[in-house]
């Protein structure tokens, strides 16, 4: 004989229904559904958030970048090719990348005639062959000039005011001659490297002046002094 | 009468107890919370899908392709930078020799003249010539308070005095300031 009170005691329909008659569903409901928005919260709306965060930092930073080289890009367009070549070489005649031995022989013979000296005696110590990059390195120049002592001042002062650059180290010298140390700066090219976020500067007003006047100081035809001496007549 | 089993029984007197009220409360807040989270999640996953950063990061290359183009004179540009900053400092550290001879030479009287010099990054070494002490000493004196008065020098140093046939030949330190 059947046992079971009702038909389908023990089937799970049955279970069913008596579970969710009974206060349990209730607090088994509460659960899962607390427990389910934990895991969302934690499982999905936290990283997302976070992605939506640093989405929203890249686009900020991403606008930032466009508009850095927007202004990169205008300021590029408004150079001027011709200005900038004629810029850039001037600063390349002031500070050459590689050993200029021609361009401080003119400086000298330059300064000579223009100050009314001659030269009579020179050598070159030519230091490091290669330098490192971007590093300022110089030629050194230790040479003889016949003139007086006049003379000698506006040399030094002509050669103040030649390219390459050049620094005066030591003079030593009486009427006739002076034994003098010269110093011809060069740089090497340094590497350009420029991120496209870095917005490009123009230049200062202190950098015009400056190429302005090192433009004024490069090499033209001197016209040879009337009133020199043969004793003036520089050897180059 | 039993009130427990009267099937027909009053509505009031089946209140529901307080323990399902509050189970009830619960279920509801359960169910809004878990409402607002996967309709929070919808919304965030949405704003994330319809963000814009692919078309700004589209904008990014199109100028950044731009910029490529003009890379020589980007290049050209930085190049002078560097030439000028270079070029400035050079200038600005070398020794001003010619300034500081115009200093001392401007000071000289009529009848003294410069026999030797010597110029090295510190100190201007003279010998200057006069055929007469009066306008020597005037040239001293003249160095001398400028160095005072901290204007153009910062010592005078006087190394002799020496008088030959015709002249009187005097040695000098001068530093600069």
């Amino acid at each position: 004989m059947n046992n079971e009170p009702w038909l389908g005691h023990n089937t799970v329909q049955f279970w069913y229904y008596r579970f969710k008659d009974s206060v349990y569903y209730t607090w088994f409901l509460v659960f899962v559904s607390l427990l389910v928005s934990f895991i969302i919260i934690f499982q999905v709306i936290i990283p997302q958030l976070t992605s939506w965060f640093s989405i929203t930092n890249e686009v900020i930073a991403l606008r930032e970048k466009i508009s850095v080289m927007n202004q990169n890009i205008n300021f590029v367009n408004n150079v001027d090719p011709a200005l900038l070549n004629n810029q850039l070489q001037t600063a390349q005649s002031a500070l050459p990348a590689e050993k200029d031995f021609g361009g401080v022989v003119s400086a000298l013979s330059d300064a000579a005639i223009l100050s009314g000296v001659s030269l009579s005696d020179y050598t070159f110590s030519v230091g490091e062959v290669a330098s490192e990059s971007a590093k300022i390195s110089n030629v050194d120049v230790e040479l003889v000039i016949e003139g007086t002592f006049d003379g000698t001042v506006r040399f030094l002062s002509e050669i103040e005011k030649k390219l390459p650059l050049a620094e005066i180290i030591t003079a030593q010298g009486d009427n006739n001659s002076t034994t003098m140390k010269l110093k011809f700066y060069q740089k090497a090219y340094p590497k350009v490297v420029f991120h496209e976020d870095q917005p490009l500067q123009p230049l200062t007003d202190s950098q015009t002046a400056l190429l302005r006047e090192l433009s004024t100081w490069q090499r033209s035809a001197p016209a040879v002094p009337t009133s020199s001496s043969s004793s003036a007549v520089p050897l180059f | 009468m039993s009130r427990g089993i009267n099937l027909l029984g009053r509505k009031q007197q089946t209140a529901i107890a307080p323990v399902q009220t509050k189970l009830n409360k619960m279920r509801a807040f359960a169910m809004g919370s878990l409402f607002l989270v996967s309709a929070s999640s919808i919304i965030i996953f949405v704003l994330i899908t319809f963000s814009p950063l692919p078309a700004v990061q589209r904008q990014a290359d199109t100028a950044s392709a731009t910029l490529a183009q003009s890379q020589q004179t980007i290049a050209k540009l930085l190049l002078l930078h560097d030439r000028t900053n270079a070029s400035m400092d050079i200038i600005k550290k070398r020794t001003r020799f010619v300034q500081q001879i115009q200093l001392i030479t401007g000071r000289l009287p009529a009848g003294v003249r410069v026999k030797e010099f010597s110029l090295s990054k510190d100190t201007i070494s003279l010998t200057v010539t006069s055929s007469s002490l009066a306008p020597l000493d005037n040239f001293v004196n003249e160095l001398v308070s400028s160095a005072d008065q901290k204007k153009d020098f910062k010592k005078v140093a006087l190394g002799g005095l020496e008088q030959t046939d015709s002249a009187f030949e005097m040695t000098m330190t001068v530093t600069p300031l």
